[in-house]
Protein backbone atom coordinates (compact mmCIF):
# COMPACT_ATOMS: atom_id res chain seq x y z
CA UNK A 1 0.00 0.00 0.00
CA UNK A 2 0.73 3.69 -0.01
CA UNK A 3 2.73 5.97 2.10
CA UNK A 4 1.16 6.52 5.63
CA UNK A 5 2.83 8.67 8.48
CA UNK A 6 2.71 7.69 12.17
CA UNK A 7 2.87 11.15 14.32
CA UNK A 8 1.73 11.21 17.49
CA UNK A 9 -1.24 13.54 16.56
CA UNK A 10 -2.27 11.86 13.59
CA UNK A 11 -1.73 8.19 11.62
CA UNK A 12 -2.68 7.74 8.31
CA UNK A 13 -1.98 8.90 4.58
CA UNK A 14 -0.28 12.41 4.01
CA UNK A 15 -3.31 14.08 2.00
CA UNK A 16 -5.40 12.79 4.83
CA UNK A 17 -3.48 14.72 6.83
CA UNK A 18 -3.35 17.83 4.93
CA UNK A 19 -7.11 17.64 4.84
CA UNK A 20 -7.56 17.58 8.55
CA UNK A 21 -5.37 20.36 8.80
CA UNK A 22 -7.54 22.26 6.65
CA UNK A 23 -10.29 21.55 8.59
CA UNK A 24 -7.91 22.71 11.72
CA UNK A 25 -8.16 19.15 12.82
CA UNK A 26 -4.68 18.76 13.22
CA UNK A 27 -2.52 22.03 14.72
CA UNK A 28 -0.50 22.87 11.47
CA UNK A 29 1.68 24.96 13.70
CA UNK A 30 2.49 22.12 16.16
CA UNK A 31 3.28 19.63 12.98
CA UNK A 32 6.85 18.21 12.30
CA UNK A 33 7.06 18.11 8.53
CA UNK A 34 10.87 17.30 8.48
CA UNK A 35 9.93 14.31 10.48
CA UNK A 36 7.12 13.30 7.84
CA UNK A 37 10.62 13.89 5.22
CA UNK A 38 11.98 11.78 7.13
CA UNK A 39 9.49 9.34 7.39
CA UNK A 40 8.72 9.29 3.88
CA UNK A 41 12.54 8.84 3.20
CA UNK A 42 12.74 5.57 4.64
CA UNK A 43 9.79 4.79 3.34
CA UNK A 44 11.01 4.73 0.56
CA UNK A 45 14.40 3.18 1.66
CA UNK A 46 13.21 0.18 2.71
CA UNK A 47 10.16 -0.19 -0.70
CA UNK A 48 11.58 -1.89 -3.31
CA UNK A 49 9.18 -0.79 -5.92
CA UNK A 50 9.51 2.56 -7.26
CA UNK A 51 6.34 4.21 -8.01
CA UNK A 52 6.21 7.52 -9.54
CA UNK A 53 2.83 8.07 -8.87
CA UNK A 54 3.26 7.73 -4.87
CA UNK A 55 6.41 10.12 -5.11
CA UNK A 56 4.04 12.45 -6.83
CA UNK A 57 0.92 12.57 -4.37
CA UNK A 58 3.65 12.93 -1.70
CA UNK A 59 5.11 15.83 -3.10
CA UNK A 60 2.23 17.82 -3.69
CA UNK A 61 0.80 16.94 -0.07
CA UNK A 62 3.79 18.02 1.58
CA UNK A 63 4.42 20.91 -0.34
CA UNK A 64 0.37 22.04 0.25
CA UNK A 65 1.89 21.39 4.19
CA UNK A 66 4.80 23.68 4.06
CA UNK A 67 2.35 26.39 2.35
CA UNK A 68 0.28 26.21 5.17
CA UNK A 69 2.43 26.02 7.71
CA UNK A 70 4.94 28.87 6.51
CA UNK A 71 1.63 31.06 6.61
CA UNK A 72 0.47 29.70 9.75
CA UNK A 73 4.02 30.62 11.78
CA UNK A 74 5.26 33.36 10.04
CA UNK A 75 4.55 36.67 10.74
CA UNK A 76 2.33 38.19 8.37
CA UNK A 77 3.88 41.30 6.43
CA UNK A 78 1.52 44.49 6.14
CA UNK A 79 -0.34 44.66 3.17
CA UNK A 80 -2.15 47.70 1.44
CA UNK A 81 -5.37 47.47 0.29
CA UNK A 82 -4.63 46.06 -2.73
CA UNK A 83 -2.46 42.74 -1.39
CA UNK A 84 -5.65 42.37 0.93
CA UNK A 85 -7.34 41.39 -2.48
CA UNK A 86 -4.76 39.41 -2.85
CA UNK A 87 -5.14 37.33 -0.04
CA UNK A 88 -8.68 37.27 -0.13
CA UNK A 89 -8.54 35.93 -3.00
CA UNK A 90 -5.84 33.01 -1.95
CA UNK A 91 -8.24 31.79 0.77
CA UNK A 92 -11.35 31.37 -1.62
CA UNK A 93 -9.00 29.46 -4.04
CA UNK A 94 -7.80 27.01 -1.60
CA UNK A 95 -11.99 26.73 -0.84
CA UNK A 96 -12.54 25.96 -3.94
CA UNK A 97 -9.83 23.49 -3.73
CA UNK A 98 -10.57 21.73 -0.68
CA UNK A 99 -14.37 20.97 -2.59
CA UNK A 100 -12.66 19.27 -5.47
CA UNK A 101 -10.28 17.91 -3.27
CA UNK A 102 -13.07 15.96 -1.49
CA UNK A 103 -14.97 15.78 -4.77
CA UNK A 104 -11.77 13.13 -5.67
CA UNK A 105 -11.78 11.46 -2.62
CA UNK A 106 -15.46 10.62 -3.55
CA UNK A 107 -14.56 9.74 -6.66
CA UNK A 108 -11.82 7.24 -5.75
CA UNK A 109 -14.07 5.56 -3.17
CA UNK A 110 -16.47 4.24 -6.26
CA UNK A 111 -16.35 0.83 -6.67
CA UNK A 112 -14.31 0.64 -9.81
CA UNK A 113 -14.64 -0.88 -13.33
CA UNK A 114 -12.03 -3.87 -13.55
CA UNK A 115 -10.95 -3.16 -10.30
CA UNK A 116 -13.69 -3.45 -7.75
CA UNK A 117 -15.94 -4.89 -10.10
CA UNK A 118 -16.11 -6.48 -13.25
CA UNK A 119 -18.11 -7.14 -16.16
CA UNK A 120 -18.56 -10.52 -18.18
CA UNK A 121 -15.64 -11.24 -20.09
CA UNK A 122 -16.43 -10.75 -24.10
CA UNK A 123 -15.29 -13.28 -26.69
CA UNK A 124 -12.99 -11.53 -28.96
CA UNK A 125 -14.05 -14.12 -31.48
CA UNK A 126 -17.49 -13.83 -31.20
CA UNK A 127 -19.11 -12.72 -34.52
CA UNK A 128 -22.28 -11.78 -34.73
CA UNK A 129 -24.45 -12.62 -38.02
CA UNK A 130 -25.38 -8.49 -38.71
CA UNK A 131 -21.78 -8.24 -39.56
CA UNK A 132 -22.59 -5.33 -41.73
CA UNK A 133 -23.78 -3.66 -38.75
CA UNK A 134 -20.64 -4.01 -37.15
CA UNK A 135 -18.78 -0.60 -36.26
CA UNK A 136 -15.00 -0.84 -35.25
CA UNK A 137 -13.40 1.94 -33.68
CA UNK A 138 -10.21 3.36 -35.40
CA UNK A 139 -7.61 4.83 -34.16
CA UNK A 140 -4.62 7.15 -35.58
CA UNK A 141 -2.54 3.77 -37.65
CA UNK A 142 -5.49 2.96 -39.06
CA UNK A 143 -6.04 6.18 -40.55
CA UNK A 144 -2.37 6.82 -41.68
CA UNK A 145 -2.41 3.44 -43.09
CA UNK A 146 -5.27 4.15 -45.33
CA UNK A 147 -3.62 7.80 -46.04
CA UNK A 148 -0.25 6.15 -47.65
CA UNK A 149 -2.72 3.51 -49.69
CA UNK A 150 -4.48 6.45 -51.18
CA UNK A 151 -1.39 8.58 -51.51
CA UNK A 152 0.55 5.62 -53.32
CA UNK A 153 -2.72 4.61 -55.39
CA UNK A 154 -2.60 8.27 -56.36
CA UNK A 155 0.54 8.00 -58.88
CA UNK A 156 -0.65 10.19 -61.77
CA UNK A 157 0.09 13.53 -58.82
CA UNK A 158 3.27 16.01 -60.91
CA UNK A 159 6.40 15.32 -59.60
CA UNK A 160 6.41 18.94 -59.23
CA UNK A 161 3.63 21.84 -58.22
CA UNK A 162 4.18 25.18 -58.68
CA UNK A 163 2.51 27.19 -56.17
CA UNK A 164 -0.12 29.13 -56.78
CA UNK A 165 -2.67 30.10 -54.18
CA UNK A 166 -2.52 29.79 -50.73
CA UNK A 167 -4.16 27.01 -48.77
CA UNK A 168 -5.83 27.66 -45.48
CA UNK A 169 -6.18 24.53 -43.21
CA UNK A 170 -8.80 26.34 -41.46
CA UNK A 171 -10.92 26.66 -44.74
CA UNK A 172 -10.02 23.26 -45.77
CA UNK A 173 -11.48 22.22 -42.16
CA UNK A 174 -14.68 23.74 -43.05
CA UNK A 175 -14.79 22.21 -46.66
CA UNK A 176 -14.32 18.35 -45.37
CA UNK A 177 -16.92 18.95 -42.81
CA UNK A 178 -19.39 20.32 -45.33
CA UNK A 179 -18.50 17.41 -47.02
CA UNK A 180 -19.03 15.08 -44.10
CA UNK A 181 -22.50 16.95 -42.98
CA UNK A 182 -23.94 16.20 -46.59
CA UNK A 183 -25.61 12.64 -45.82
CA UNK A 184 -24.93 9.59 -44.02
CA UNK A 185 -21.70 8.35 -43.00
CA UNK A 186 -18.73 9.42 -45.65
CA UNK A 187 -16.30 6.89 -47.04
CA UNK A 188 -12.58 8.04 -45.66
CA UNK A 189 -11.93 8.15 -49.81
CA UNK A 190 -14.74 10.42 -50.90
CA UNK A 191 -12.70 13.22 -49.51
CA UNK A 192 -9.64 12.71 -51.84
CA UNK A 193 -11.50 11.95 -54.63
CA UNK A 194 -11.10 15.18 -56.50
CA UNK A 195 -7.85 15.91 -55.51
CA UNK A 196 -4.95 16.10 -57.76
CA UNK A 197 -1.84 17.80 -55.83
CA UNK A 198 0.00 16.63 -53.08
CA UNK A 199 -0.06 19.57 -51.24
CA UNK A 200 -3.83 19.47 -51.09
CA UNK A 201 -3.76 15.53 -49.96
CA UNK A 202 -1.31 16.65 -46.95
CA UNK A 203 -3.79 19.41 -46.24
CA UNK A 204 -7.18 17.54 -46.31
CA UNK A 205 -5.33 15.15 -44.14
CA UNK A 206 -4.22 17.34 -41.34
CA UNK A 207 -7.69 19.41 -41.90
CA UNK A 208 -9.71 15.58 -41.02
CA UNK A 209 -6.89 15.13 -38.29
CA UNK A 210 -8.08 18.26 -36.72
CA UNK A 211 -11.30 17.55 -36.54
CA UNK A 212 -11.43 14.04 -35.47
CA UNK A 213 -9.40 15.60 -32.41
CA UNK A 214 -11.80 18.77 -32.02
CA UNK A 215 -14.31 16.04 -31.79
CA UNK A 216 -16.48 16.76 -34.92
CA UNK A 217 -15.56 13.64 -36.89
CA UNK A 218 -15.60 9.84 -35.39
CA UNK A 219 -13.65 7.28 -38.04
CA UNK A 220 -14.70 4.32 -37.40
CA UNK A 221 -14.29 0.85 -39.70
CA UNK A 222 -17.28 -1.09 -41.68
CA UNK A 223 -16.48 -4.16 -43.48
CA UNK A 224 -12.68 -3.17 -44.15
CA UNK A 225 -13.60 0.60 -45.13
CA UNK A 226 -12.94 3.92 -43.13
CA UNK A 227 -15.91 5.93 -42.57
CA UNK A 228 -16.43 9.10 -40.93
CA UNK A 229 -19.41 10.27 -39.01
CA UNK A 230 -20.24 13.71 -38.42
CA UNK A 231 -21.26 15.34 -35.02
CA UNK A 232 -23.92 17.93 -35.56
CA UNK B 1 -46.32 -17.33 -21.33
CA UNK B 2 -42.35 -16.44 -20.25
CA UNK B 3 -41.85 -14.68 -17.10
CA UNK B 4 -40.85 -11.24 -18.26
CA UNK B 5 -38.03 -11.03 -15.76
CA UNK B 6 -36.11 -14.12 -17.59
CA UNK B 7 -36.42 -12.31 -20.88
CA UNK B 8 -35.26 -9.13 -19.22
CA UNK B 9 -32.36 -10.89 -17.46
CA UNK B 10 -31.18 -13.26 -20.66
CA UNK B 11 -31.11 -9.18 -22.74
CA UNK B 12 -28.62 -7.87 -20.05
CA UNK B 13 -26.87 -10.76 -20.32
CA UNK B 14 -26.34 -10.95 -23.68
CA UNK B 15 -25.23 -7.72 -24.14
CA UNK B 16 -22.01 -5.85 -24.30
CA UNK B 17 -22.65 -3.09 -23.01
CA UNK B 18 -25.39 -1.67 -20.43
CA UNK B 19 -28.79 -1.91 -21.89
CA UNK B 20 -30.93 1.37 -21.49
CA UNK B 21 -34.57 0.78 -20.20
CA UNK B 22 -35.86 2.66 -23.26
CA UNK B 23 -34.44 -0.23 -25.27
CA UNK B 24 -35.98 -2.95 -23.13
CA UNK B 25 -39.08 -1.44 -23.55
CA UNK B 26 -39.04 -1.19 -27.30
CA UNK B 27 -37.65 -4.59 -27.36
CA UNK B 28 -40.26 -5.73 -25.60
CA UNK B 29 -43.23 -3.70 -27.05
CA UNK B 30 -45.84 -6.12 -26.19
CA UNK B 31 -45.70 -5.26 -22.72
CA UNK B 32 -47.03 -2.62 -20.96
CA UNK B 33 -44.09 -0.07 -19.92
CA UNK B 34 -45.22 -0.27 -16.16
CA UNK B 35 -44.20 -3.33 -16.22
CA UNK B 36 -41.24 -3.26 -17.39
CA UNK B 37 -40.15 -1.27 -15.32
CA UNK B 38 -41.80 -3.53 -11.82
CA UNK B 39 -40.44 -6.16 -13.31
CA UNK B 40 -36.60 -4.32 -14.05
CA UNK B 41 -37.07 -3.05 -10.22
CA UNK B 42 -37.67 -6.52 -8.44
CA UNK B 43 -34.83 -8.07 -10.81
CA UNK B 44 -32.41 -5.46 -9.50
CA UNK B 45 -33.71 -5.86 -5.51
CA UNK B 46 -33.44 -9.90 -6.55
CA UNK B 47 -29.55 -9.68 -7.00
CA UNK B 48 -29.01 -7.56 -4.31
CA UNK B 49 -29.35 -10.61 -2.37
CA UNK B 50 -26.65 -12.56 -0.48
CA UNK B 51 -26.82 -15.69 -2.11
CA UNK B 52 -25.32 -14.02 -5.78
CA UNK B 53 -22.17 -12.87 -6.93
CA UNK B 54 -23.13 -10.71 -9.10
CA UNK B 55 -25.73 -7.56 -9.30
CA UNK B 56 -27.16 -5.44 -11.79
CA UNK B 57 -25.55 -2.07 -12.03
CA UNK B 58 -26.94 0.88 -12.98
CA UNK B 59 -23.80 2.50 -15.21
CA UNK B 60 -24.04 4.90 -17.97
CA UNK B 61 -27.80 5.34 -18.59
CA UNK B 62 -28.44 1.35 -18.65
CA UNK B 63 -27.93 -2.00 -16.64
CA UNK B 64 -25.36 -4.39 -16.29
CA UNK B 65 -24.22 -7.18 -14.93
CA UNK B 66 -21.30 -6.73 -12.50
CA UNK B 67 -19.61 -8.62 -10.39
CA UNK B 68 -19.96 -7.78 -6.51
CA UNK B 69 -17.28 -5.17 -4.77
CA UNK B 70 -16.47 -7.73 -2.09
CA UNK B 71 -15.89 -10.09 -5.39
CA UNK B 72 -12.90 -8.27 -6.38
CA UNK B 73 -10.15 -10.23 -4.54
CA UNK B 74 -11.00 -13.45 -6.57
CA UNK B 75 -11.69 -12.02 -10.21
CA UNK B 76 -7.93 -10.50 -9.49
CA UNK B 77 -6.73 -13.68 -9.03
CA UNK B 78 -8.20 -14.65 -12.43
CA UNK B 79 -7.41 -11.39 -14.17
CA UNK B 80 -3.35 -11.31 -15.74
CA UNK B 81 -2.86 -8.05 -15.96
CA UNK B 82 -3.32 -6.37 -12.46
CA UNK B 83 -4.70 -2.94 -12.82
CA UNK B 84 -3.73 0.95 -13.01
CA UNK B 85 -4.22 3.12 -10.41
CA UNK B 86 -5.41 6.84 -10.86
CA UNK B 87 -3.52 8.95 -9.40
CA UNK B 88 -4.58 11.58 -6.59
CA UNK B 89 -3.51 14.03 -9.37
CA UNK B 90 -5.34 12.31 -12.09
CA UNK B 91 -8.54 11.86 -9.80
CA UNK B 92 -8.57 15.46 -8.64
CA UNK B 93 -8.82 16.87 -12.32
CA UNK B 94 -11.10 14.20 -13.12
CA UNK B 95 -13.63 14.98 -10.35
CA UNK B 96 -12.54 18.88 -11.64
CA UNK B 97 -13.85 18.23 -15.34
CA UNK B 98 -16.96 15.98 -13.87
CA UNK B 99 -18.22 19.07 -12.08
CA UNK B 100 -17.20 21.54 -13.99
CA UNK B 101 -17.76 20.41 -17.69
CA UNK B 102 -17.67 22.10 -20.09
CA UNK B 103 -14.67 23.17 -18.77
CA UNK B 104 -11.35 24.66 -20.16
CA UNK B 105 -7.13 23.63 -19.16
CA UNK B 106 -6.87 26.87 -17.70
CA UNK B 107 -9.62 27.22 -15.28
CA UNK B 108 -8.56 23.21 -14.38
CA UNK B 109 -5.45 24.83 -13.68
CA UNK B 110 -6.73 27.69 -11.82
CA UNK B 111 -8.36 25.14 -9.44
CA UNK B 112 -5.10 22.63 -8.90
CA UNK B 113 -2.95 25.28 -8.83
CA UNK B 114 -0.47 23.04 -10.98
CA UNK B 115 0.29 22.32 -14.77
CA UNK B 116 -2.66 19.77 -15.92
CA UNK B 117 -1.50 19.36 -19.49
CA UNK B 118 -0.05 15.75 -19.39
CA UNK B 119 -2.78 14.38 -17.01
CA UNK B 120 -5.44 15.74 -19.45
CA UNK B 121 -3.71 13.89 -22.21
CA UNK B 122 -3.59 10.80 -19.72
CA UNK B 123 -7.14 10.71 -19.13
CA UNK B 124 -8.09 11.39 -22.80
CA UNK B 125 -5.72 7.97 -23.70
CA UNK B 126 -7.75 6.16 -20.84
CA UNK B 127 -10.89 7.54 -22.69
CA UNK B 128 -12.37 8.84 -19.73
CA UNK B 129 -12.08 12.21 -20.43
CA UNK B 130 -12.73 13.84 -24.30
CA UNK B 131 -12.91 17.17 -25.85
CA UNK B 132 -16.28 18.59 -26.33
CA UNK B 133 -15.47 21.71 -28.00
CA UNK B 134 -14.21 24.84 -28.49
CA UNK B 135 -14.72 27.98 -26.18
CA UNK B 136 -16.17 30.76 -28.09
CA UNK B 137 -14.18 33.85 -26.67
CA UNK B 138 -10.97 34.34 -27.79
CA UNK B 139 -8.07 32.08 -28.22
CA UNK B 140 -10.85 29.29 -28.90
CA UNK B 141 -9.40 27.38 -26.20
CA UNK B 142 -10.12 23.39 -26.30
CA UNK B 143 -13.28 22.52 -23.31
CA UNK B 144 -13.17 19.04 -21.85
CA UNK B 145 -15.80 16.75 -20.83
CA UNK B 146 -16.32 13.41 -19.37
CA UNK B 147 -17.12 10.13 -21.47
CA UNK B 148 -19.30 7.30 -21.22
CA UNK B 149 -16.51 5.33 -20.12
CA UNK B 150 -16.14 7.46 -17.19
CA UNK B 151 -19.71 6.21 -16.09
CA UNK B 152 -19.13 2.86 -16.94
CA UNK B 153 -15.68 2.86 -14.98
CA UNK B 154 -16.98 4.72 -11.83
CA UNK B 155 -20.22 2.74 -11.50
CA UNK B 156 -22.40 6.06 -12.19
CA UNK B 157 -25.47 6.00 -14.16
CA UNK B 158 -25.42 9.65 -15.30
CA UNK B 159 -23.06 12.62 -14.55
CA UNK B 160 -25.87 13.84 -12.22
CA UNK B 161 -25.90 11.45 -10.08
CA UNK B 162 -22.63 12.55 -8.45
CA UNK B 163 -23.42 14.22 -5.35
CA UNK B 164 -23.52 17.89 -5.28
CA UNK B 165 -20.60 19.67 -4.08
CA UNK B 166 -22.17 21.17 -1.43
CA UNK B 167 -23.95 18.03 -0.01
CA UNK B 168 -20.56 17.02 -0.11
CA UNK B 169 -19.33 19.45 2.35
CA UNK B 170 -21.77 17.63 4.87
CA UNK B 171 -20.44 14.23 4.21
CA UNK B 172 -16.84 13.04 6.88
CA UNK B 173 -14.52 11.84 4.24
CA UNK B 174 -11.60 10.93 6.70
Amino acid sequence: MGFEVRLDVFEGPVDILYYEAKKNRVDIALLSLSEIARQFMAYLEISDIVDIDIGADFIEAASRLIRMKSSAVLPLPVFDDEDDEDDFDFEESLLVYAKYFEAAQHLGMMPLLDKDVFTKGINETYKPDNMQEQEINVGLFELLNAFKKLLSEKSDMPAMEIRTEAISLRQRMSEVLDICKGGMDTPFTTLFQAINTRRMFVYTFLALLELIKTGFLAPFEREGEIYLKAFH
Amino acid sequence: MQDIKSIIEAIIFASDEPVGLDNIKRTLSSWEGDVISHAMASLEEEYKSGCHGIYLANVAGGYQFRTKPEMSEWITRLKENPPARLSRAALETLAIVAYKQPVMRAEIEEIRGVDVGWIIRQLIEKGLVRIIGRHPGPGRALMYGTTKKFLETFNLSDISSLPSLEEMENMDLS
